[in-house]
């Protein structure tokens, strides 16, 4: 029996009057995977993953979450949730919030004290516990709302800009975290501007513009093409003969670029041009960043819907 | 269970942001000055220089209880359009909610919670308050209202009308809107009281009809004079028989067994249109 995904929607859709924040979003996120949602401002990014924790109603579409239909509390027993816009009572301590998070959970009494000082540990809030979030700084919140989302161990994680009021270090924090998580199995949604952040956590990504998505696929793919940087010494005519074979782009008299492999082949391509007499000063492996890609996305599906209005079929 | 949870925070941010302690404070001091008031009231003399007969004490501290309740009632329901008003309007604006909403948690609870901790909030203080202004008044002058639980448990019925009604507006518009738009309503319902007391006065059926509608619209009005009849000693109430008084302190009759059960029939409607907006509402 195959496992259900931990996040399916099929043509999950909402408007607000003629305006389309979320259009058809079909995608699937499967168990134990960091899956980012990448998308300018006002892509929709918050709207899908309000409709996902039941705060936003879809105007048309389905989604599962767990398996479990939207809004199932069933379900969001099995959730953990970090707003971008976190809020929590002031005038609590960082220990009562969590507190009264871990009685709407249901973690029992006996287990609340020892898990809440697990966590407040994990965010680095445990000499601040008894202190009211109304003194915390904004990057403490963020700690706090982390710590929170953490609560009951959820098997499902919704993270919404998780490092958008943290200092480096915090976020260092943030992606180990993440890193243990995954380790443990959990599925992580992020949900982030910060695409270095995105790229160095994620398995798969999607891209969504205008309330769709332009792109869903594993990290790799979407990166693109792998291409390897090779200096020489002096190419002669046997090596510029052996390098066109190779079908190698020749960007200055003693450099190239190949392109069309992978990460692992990159030794034996060493090997064999050595073995084939040339003498290498440079190997240098080339990767368009996430960002890179993320804004030839766009680029290419902003000229993609400028060509259709203007060609209407 | 999960609404009782809700119902802890408000009780515990009440606390925690001093909302007790300011009511306490100001009471205490309004019960001292008004004990103050009544103890003068029982020393005090005519114009012979002789002490004022048991039976003027009785009706002079009668009226003043009537309109010191009608103080109480004024700042009840005043406090609970802000409290309303607060509760999930204020929370919704600032995003409080979304780290609750998606708990395991139906949002009726949440609202329920919300109802219940604002109420217990406001009737503790409702009975206190005028438990405590009532026992002065006994210990300083000897008087006594016929039915000083009744007028209380009046008191509270009104403030959770106010209550439900800003909640429920508080859903579809801004905290602020919601708590101007109930202290308008509180307002235009009152008058409708007075207009209806002086439309039966003058025996003017169009006056009459229009404020008996505005009393259904709106019934706090009708509710506080339930609160008054309980406060009003029986030689008053045929005063009133017999004069038809027009104003807003007092009430010849209670609210009938009909207009109480149109009351519950307001709440119920008001309440189960709030819980409806809440449960469709994007947060």
């Amino acid at each position: 029996m195959t496992e259900t995904p931990a996040i399916e929607t099929r043509e999950l859709s909402k408007s607000y009057g003629d305006r389309n924040a979320v259009a058809d979003l079909t995608m699937r996120v499967m168990r134990g995977e960091i899956f980012g949602f990448l998308g300018p401002n006002g892509a929709g990014k918050t709207t899908v993953v309000k409709m996902l924790l039941g705060l936003v109603h879809p105007s048309a579409g389905d989604a599962a979450i767990l398996g479990r239909p939207l809004g199932s509390l069933e379900a969001r027993r099995r959730i953990g949730y970090l707003p971008e816009l976190f809020r929590y009572q002031e005038w609590l301590t960082a220990r009562e919030v969590l507190g009264w998070h871990a009685a709407v959970l249901r973690i029992a009494r006996e287990r609340r004290s020892a898990e809440i000082g697990g966590i407040l540990r994990r965010v680095g809030l445990e000499e601040r516990a008894g202190d009211h979030v109304g003194t915390f700084s904004k990057g403490m919140q963020q700690r706090l709302g982390i710590g929170v989302a953490l609560l009951g161990s959820p098997e499902l994680i919704f993270l919404d800009e998780p490092t958008s009021a943290l200092d480096p270090v915090g976020r260092a924090d943030v992606r180990a975290l993440i890193a243990d998580l995954k380790t443990a199995g959990t599925t992580v949604f992020l949900n982030s501007h910060l695409l270095s952040e995105v790229e160095h956590v994620c398995d798969r990504v999607a891209v969504i513009d205008s309330g769709r998505a332009i792109a869903i696929g594993d990290l790799g793919e979407l990166l693109g093409r792998f291409a390897l940087r090779i200096g020489f010494e002096r190419i002669d005519a046997a090596l510029r003969a052996e390098l066109t074979r190779r079908q190698a782009e020749f960007v200055r008299d003693d450099m190239v670029l190949l392109h069309g492999l992978s990460d692992g082949g990159v030794p034996d391509v060493v090997a064999e041009l050595v073995a084939f007499g040339a003498r290498i000063t440079s190997v240098q492996p080339i990767r368009s960043t996430l960002e890179e890609r993320f804004l030839e996305i766009l680029r290419t599906e902003h000229e993609r819907t400028a060509d259709r209005i203007a060609r209407p079929s | 269970m999960n609404a009782l949870l809700i119902a802890s925070l408000v009780l515990r941010e009440a606390a925690r942001r001093r909302l007790l302690l300011t009511a306490a404070v100001i009471t205490l001091a309004l019960v001292a000055l008004t004990g103050w008031g009544f103890h003068a009231l029982s020393a005090a003399h005519d114009s012979h220089g002789r002490p004022i007969p048991h039976y003027a004490l009785m009706v002079a501290s009668s009226v003043l209880v009537i309109m010191m309740a009608f103080m109480f009632s004024v700042i009840l329901s005043l406090g609970a359009a802000f409290l309303g008003a607060l509760a999930t309007g204020t929370e919704i604006e600032n995003g409080t909610l979304l780290a609750i909403v998606p708990r395991p948690i139906r949002r009726i609870e949440i609202v329920l919670g919300k109802w219940l901790g604002n109420l217990t909030l406001i009737a503790g203080y409702a009975a206190l308050m005028t438990g405590v202004e009532f026992f002065v008044v006994r210990l300083t002058t000897g008087y006594v209202p016929p039915h000083p639980f009744v007028a209380i448990a009046y008191l509270i019925a009104q403030s959770a009308l106010v209550l439900t009604l800003t909640m429920t507006l508080s859903v579809r518009l801004s905290a602020i809107a919601a708590g101007f738009a109930t202290i308008v309503l509180f307002g235009i319902a009152w008058i409708g009281g007075i207009a209806g007391t002086i439309g039966t006065a003058l025996q003017n059926a169009t006056v009459h009809q229009a404020a008996l509608v505005l009393s259904l619209i709106v019934p706090t009005d009708g509710i506080w004079r339930g609160a008054a009849f309980a406060l009003e000693p029986a030689a008053m109430v045929a005063t009133i028989g017999s004069t038809q008084n027009s104003n807003p302190f007092v009430s010849g009759a209670p609210p009938t067994t009909a207009y109480l059960l149109w009351c519950v029939l307001w709440f119920a409607a008001v309440a189960a249109s709030g819980i409806a907006f809440f449960r469709r509402r994007d947060i």
